[in-house]
């Protein structure tokens, strides 16, 4: 006699196989979620300093003089030819090449700063705060290798 | 022959029938079926997982890694105007100025503000809240072949352990005479 309430054996293991099922797809969900970059909601700031940073390596590899303003530098090789321009404008910051032609390489920023040392003027310090204050700022520097290979 | 056969006839009648399948048991199949593909596809995303390293989403761990950077490069363009510097070992020191460190900012940190101070809570309270957990050490090593190895290390707690993010670089380091002066 069955009371009331009570599951049939049948019954108690098709609940366990729904729930391992729905676990599973829970698990895949959250898996494709956090594999996806174009999810906003995974939004990764360190993305984009990735970017400017083996940009701004490469760059400064052959770079031997930089010019710096106040929003933006300018790279040049030995032999005075520029390499490239980085320009803060608009809250974002863009990259131009030799030929003008620009990208924008981190967008929502709020503000940069960017500075070579007098002592040492081949060091060009990088410093980009972003708009949205959970993100953290990027700061570091890089060694302008164009004078002298010999430091690669 | 005849008594076999009404036997074999009489087997048959005694048989027990055989109830058809129900619903429910069909149901159950195609579930049992569904949560064994299920489970299979766990070891199917943790080998795609693990094949597909994550993204690196550690802020700090991140900030350590440019600070390290910013290390190293000041240690190359150093040397590039002085081909004789080497860097000196030093003990984990703060990055940022602040009354709470004893300790004396790394010097690789001293000049790095607008106004070639110290990142201060003052003059950039933004990176130097960002930047306050963090430490810098220098180890070095005089090693065979006229190469002395600098290692930047920039230390941070994590849930209470000691983490650290290291850069290392061989430098060529010039032959010193017996006068002690350095020669190419």
């Amino acid at each position: 006699m069955k009371r009331r309430g009570e599951l049939s054996f049948e019954g108690i293991l098709g609940v366990a196989f729904i729930s391992l099922i729905l676990a599973t797809a829970i698990a895949v969900a959250q898996f494709y979620k956090a594999r996806n970059p174009s999810d906003p909601e995974n939004h990764d700031i360190t993305a984009s300093y990735n970017v400017i940073l083996t940009t701004l390596r490469e760059d400064a590899q052959i770079a031997a003089v930089a010019e710096v303003a106040s929003d933006s530098f300018t790279l040049y090789n030995s032999q005075s030819d520029v390499i490239s321009r980085y320009a803060f404008i608009g809250g974002n910051l863009h990259r131009f090449d030799k030929s003008e032609k620009g990208e924008i390489l981190l967008k929502g920023v709020e503000s940069v700063f960017f500075k070579t040392g007098d002592e040492l003027p081949n060091l060009l310090t990088v410093k980009i705060m972003p708009i949205d204050r959970m993100d953290i700022p990027f700061f570091t520097s890089f060694a302008l290798r164009g004078i002298n290979h010999d430091l690669n | 022959m005849r008594d076999i056969i009404v036997c074999m006839k009489m087997s048959l009648k005694n048989r027990p029938a055989r109830s058809h399948p129900r619903s429910g048991t069909s149901l159950m199949e195609l579930l049992l079926a569904l949560a064994v593909l299920s489970a299979a596809m766990y070891p199917v995303v943790f080998i795609f997982r693990i094949g597909n390293p994550p993204k690196q989403t550690n802020h700090q761990e991140y900030t350590a890694t440019l600070l390290a950077h910013h290390v190293i490069e000041t240690i190359v363009a150093r040397r590039a105007v002085n081909p004789s510097y080497l860097p000196a070992m030093s003990e984990p020191e703060p990055v940022v100025e602040s009354a709470e460190h004893v300790e004396p900012v790394s010097q690789y940190f001293r000049n790095i503000s607008a106004n070639n101070d110290s990142i201060t809570e003052t003059n950039d309270s933004q990176l130097f809240w960002t930047l306050k957990p963090f430490k810098c050490q220098i180890d070095t090593y005089y090693l065979d072949g006229n190469l002395f190895k600098a290692i930047v290390y920039i230390t941070y707690q994590r849930e209470g352990r000691t983490m650290k993010v290291f850069f290392e670089r061989l430098l060529p380091q010039k032959a010193l005479d017996v006068n002690g002066e350095g020669e190419e």
